[in-house]
């Protein structure tokens, strides 16, 4: 049936199988444009060690060359991405770019590679083969997608910062997508070099790379299947002008580049968008079990951190000094200043946001000066002065985040479709759920943060943050934006948390919720603790209402 | 979405098993089918086949390689009427445009051979593309005829793979002691494409003719295909105070090159190869083109069988003067044509034995013949550029 088109189908999936390893880093937000590079170095390691005879009588070499490319691949990312990934965004780019030309040039220059002319070796690869790859890729990223893992990509692209403050460990992230990418890259080099039976240095270059990037972005990175939409798509449109009777030459390039710009234009997702558009994504819907096997929350009044003379500089500025704090378990800590007293840089201290310049501190048995990631961990949870939501998530799925610690990896598992992993993503979903209910925003758990209007975004970063079941909740402003009777149930929900044993610290400037809702407040006025004890009488602390009054007038009415 | 987990263990040994079957490579070889209907009555030129002959052909008719396969196209297309109209036999030709990439180049000769079943195949237009398109024809039993795959080893591919396109050192060789004679060389330098085959492959060549003339090689350079930048080679040239230079270049290169070779002040005459035989070059090069010495398949001014003709009715179908990539793709027509007349059978088998007995056929590059080994015999033409003319040396 497929007689005489062998060549353009195995040209689809191994356009598929490139497409990939774009594909796994634009999931987790990295513009790794290095594939080439692991490729070339895949496809010629691999004609040193697979053997040119079949296997066993009967089996294809390749079978050989695609664990030994993905070695090769993946192996070569790591090392790449130790310096490499310290770079973001544009930067990364042209830092892979340059590995792969190093790549290109030094293949080129070396003598066992025969320099510009290539390698040649016998054709081993067969369409079924290459398809076959393409389905276990197709495989791995469909059970990827609502794995823990897989929301962790997604986290780490959407906003670092948050992604890191839910636990995901951001470094981590970021290099296993770049190691995939990378083994991914190298099965593609080792299999062109096996159908095509000839690579110089030349055949991966950088139009190489756009090639993929274009396949991969054209066929959106949201979806599972993105990239067999993306070369589908760019194969079918020249064979169907052709089978029009357009004529060959600059017109065919022309339509299909017309094409392309329609498509980023009008679908911003990719060509993944249109499926989306006819069948909308489904919520997981809640399980409605209660979330199990939660440590249980330590008891009220016990010391839970402790900073002894914390203080943060940049430059000559001092935002933070000498700040000796306790938090105990089960209070709610109010922290009140004027604007650029330092509130944002403390509490991003304690989380392990910022590295603090002077003075030391432990919260929740983790020193300060470590990645937010161990905080998190630890039972730390916080939300942001500007709402840090995932924007591309839905909102079950930003709170389905939040649960990553506690929660254990379910990839492999899923893989195998072990029981247990189904479990663990169950009650995962439990938990998403019921923070999701205790906020109210359980009917609009499908929408985009977007979608929702400000106070509704402030109370899912909430959920999120509790989906972490934290024994210390930091708030950073969560009332702001917030009308009168929006706060007042943001204050009663803060209570209940207390009530639950969560300790509670959060910055707040209005000052009636801070009354009604701390059981202790910290009043800071240039980076220094000037007045801390019973809200009350803080309050009331002639010092407390100076610095107000002297800073600005717009504050003191709150005062 | 949700396997119950016993279907799954199914799915993941039902996976496997295919895994097993599909990673398997058969070795049986192609075979060769004939067709009745292809082989007709009559010999030679009285030869009648009912049956269209269908002839495919690859050319890089877009990207790096284009400058090469508009011609080539434009010249087979011209042979191929010309043979319609001499009628007997009813030729159908099937033009592929491989992009200048190895993945289209394979995918076009796989659709003329398995979906097209044509007869024989002419071309690809780089010898890059030929050494992996030239084993699947090679392996499915398709006679390939290349006009422009000059690159060593070529024709060893097997016995379904032929050439009537003059290998670059052939060229070269005969353009070396030709100017030796009228320009006396005593010392030259020598620049190459280190990442082109056939340029390559022509440096080696070059060597070994200029030792046996006795002439001193005082600068040997090297670039790749894609450089547009020669000036460090060129100062080196420019510094020896040479002959001659020798130059075994893709056109690409040969036009920046040899116009900052003249700017830098070198005077000495530039040889080159097939690469300099194209009317478009000489445009390209304006001035600079003056002395240049041309080793080549054919000439504009060579007065052999039909070369007038075939340059008259080229200009005037297709407004251009025809180069030497457009007369070797014409010759291929003649000479596929010449084998299927043999027999009179266009079938694979019949084409692949008879292509490979042609002698002295007088074509418009003079004699030439194939051997059984699918290389080419003929005398290469010397030429310089005078007053923006190519004059046989």
């Amino acid at each position: 049936m497929l007689a005489g088109y062998d060549t353009l189908i195995t040209n689809i999936a191994l356009a598929v199988i490139l497409a990939y390893s774009f594909h796994v880093v634009l999931m987790a937000g990295q513009l790794n444009l290095g594939q080439a590079g692991f490729a070339s170095l895949a496809a010629y390691t691999s004609t040193l060690v697979v053997p040119t005879e079949p296997l066993f009588g009967s089996l294809s070499p390749v079978l050989v060359g695609i664990p030994v490319g993905a070695a090769v691949g993946g192996a070569a990312a790591f090392l790449v991405g130790l310096p490499v990934l310290r770079l973001r965004g544009v930067f990364l780019a042209i830092g892979t770019i340059a590995f792969g030309e190093m790549v290109r040039v030094f293949m080129t220059n070396a003598e066992w590679t025969r320099g510009a002319l290539g390698l040649r070796v016998d054709k081993w690869l067969t369409v079924d083969l290459a398809w076959i790859v393409v389905a276990v890729l197709g495989y791995l990223f469909w059970r990827l997608g609502p794995s823990r893992t897989g929301r962790a990509f997604a986290a780490v692209r959407e906003d670092e910062l948050a992604a890191g403050s839910m636990g995901v460990d951001v470094v981590r992230t970021r290099m296993t997508s770049f190691v995939a990418s990378g083994a991914i890259a190298g099965v593609y080099g080792v299999m062109f070099l096996y159908f095509f039976g000839r690579i110089t240095p030349a055949t991966f270059d950088f139009s190489l790379t756009l090639g993929g990037l274009v396949t991969a972005v054209l066929g959106g990175y949201l979806v599972f299947f993105g990239p067999v939409l993306g070369a589908g798509f760019l194969t079918a449109v020249p064979e169907i002008q052709n089978a029009l009777g357009v004529e060959a030459g600059w017109i065919h390039p022309l339509i299909t580049g017309l094409l392309l710009l329609a498509v980023i234009l009008f679908l911003p997702g990719g060509l993944s968008t249109l499926v989306a558009r006819l069948r909308p994504a489904r919520v997981r819907p809640d399980p409605g079990t209660e979330p199990d096997g939660l440590a249980p929350l330590p008891e009220p009044g016990t010391p839970i951190a402790e900073l002894r003379g914390l203080g943060k500089s940049y430059g000559s500025v001092q935002a933070v000094r000498s700040v000796d704090l306790e938090i105990r378990a089960g209070e709610v800590l109010g922290v009140i200043g004027p604007n650029g007293a330092g509130k944002t840089t403390l509490v991003n201290m304690i989380s392990g946001l910022e590295t603090p310049s002077a003075g030391e501190g432990e919260v929740l048995g983790v020193r300060l000066g470590a990645p937010s990631h161990r905080f998190a961990k630890a039972g730390l949870s916080r939300t942001f002065q500007h709402s840090k939501l995932f924007d591309r998530l839905s909102a079950l799925d930003n709170v389905l985040v939040g649960t990553h610690p506690v929660t254990r990896s379910t990839y492999l598992r899923r893989l195998l479709w072990l029981p247990s992993a189904r479990r663990d993503e169950r009650r995962a979903l439990a938990l998403a759920w019921a923070q999701l209910r205790r906020v109210g925003l359980a009917d609009r758990a499908h929408l985009r943060p977007g979608a929702l209007s400000y106070g509704d975004q402030r109370r899912l970063e909430i959920a999120r943050a509790l989906a972490a079941h934290p024994t210390l909740l930091v708030l950073d402003e969560p009332a702001a934006g917030m009308n009168h009777v929006e706060a007042g149930e943001l204050a009663a929900l803060i209570k209940d948390l207390a009530e639950d044993g969560i300790a509670v610290l959060f910055i707040e400037h209005n000052v009636k919720m801070v009354l009604d809702t701390c059981t202790r407040l910290v009043v800071l006025n240039f980076g220094e603790v000037i007045a801390a004890g019973e809200p009350r009488e803080v309050a009331a602390d002639p010092k407390v209402v100076e610095a107000y009054l002297g800073a600005e007038d717009e504050e003191s009415e709150h005062v | 979405m949700r396997l119950k987990t016993s279907s799954g263990v199914a799915a993941v040994i039902a996976a496997a098993a295919l895994l097993a079957t599909a990673a398997c490579v058969s070795e049986e070889p192609a075979s060769s089918s004939s067709d009745s209907a292809l082989s007709g009555t009559g010999t030679g030129a009285d030869c009648t086949i009912d049956e269209t002959v269908k002839l495919g052909a690859v050319f890089s008719l877009t990207e790096a390689a284009a400058f090469a396969g508009g011609y080539q196209q434009e010249g087979l297309k011209m042979a191929i009427d010309e043979l319609n109209a001499a009628g007997g036999i009813k030729y159908e030709l099937i033009l592929e445009d491989d992009k200048t990439s190895v993945d289209d180049s394979v995918a076009a000769f796989e659709k003329l051979i398995e979906r097209d079943k044509v007869s024989a195949i002419v071309g690809p237009t780089l010898s890059g593309m030929a050494f992996t398109t030239y084993t699947d024809a090679q392996y499915a039993g398709v006679p390939a005829l290349g006009v422009s795959t000059t690159a060593e080893g070529i024709p060893e591919i097997g016995d379904y793979i032929f050439r009537a396109s003059l290998p670059e050192e052939v060229a070269l060789a005969a353009s070396i002691p030709a100017a030796k004679e009228t320009l006396g060389l005593e010392k030259v330098a020598v620049l190459y494409d280190s990442a082109d085959e056939f340029t390559a492959s022509a440096f080696n060549t070059i060597s070994d003719v200029l030792k046996e003339q006795d002439i001193e090689i005082v600068v040997e350079e090297s670039f790749e295909t894609a450089d547009t930048e020669f000036s460090a080679q060129l100062t080196k040239v420019a510094d020896a105070d040479v002959d001659a230079v020798i130059l075994s270049a893709l056109p690409g290169a040969t036009v920046p090159l040899v116009k900052q070779a003249r700017d830098q002040g070198i005077t000495a005459p530039i040889v080159g190869g097939n690469a300099f035989n194209s009317p478009v070059l000489v445009g390209l090069l304006e001035g600079a083109s003056e002395g240049l010495i041309v080793g080549g398949a054919w000439s504009a001014a060579a007065e052999t069988t039909g070369n007038a003709e075939f340059i008259a009715n080229y200009n005037e179908l297709y407004g251009r003067a025809p180069d030497q990539f457009a007369a070797q793709a014409y010759t291929a027509g003649y000479l596929l044509d010449q084998a299927v007349r043999a027999d009179c059978d266009a079938n694979r088998e019949a084409i692949k034995d008879n292509l490979g007995q042609i002698l002295e056929y007088d074509s418009i590059l003079g004699p030439i013949s194939i051997d059984e080994g699918g290389e080419v015999t003929q005398e290469p033409f010397v030429q310089i550029i005078r007053d923006g003319e190519f004059t046989i040396l």
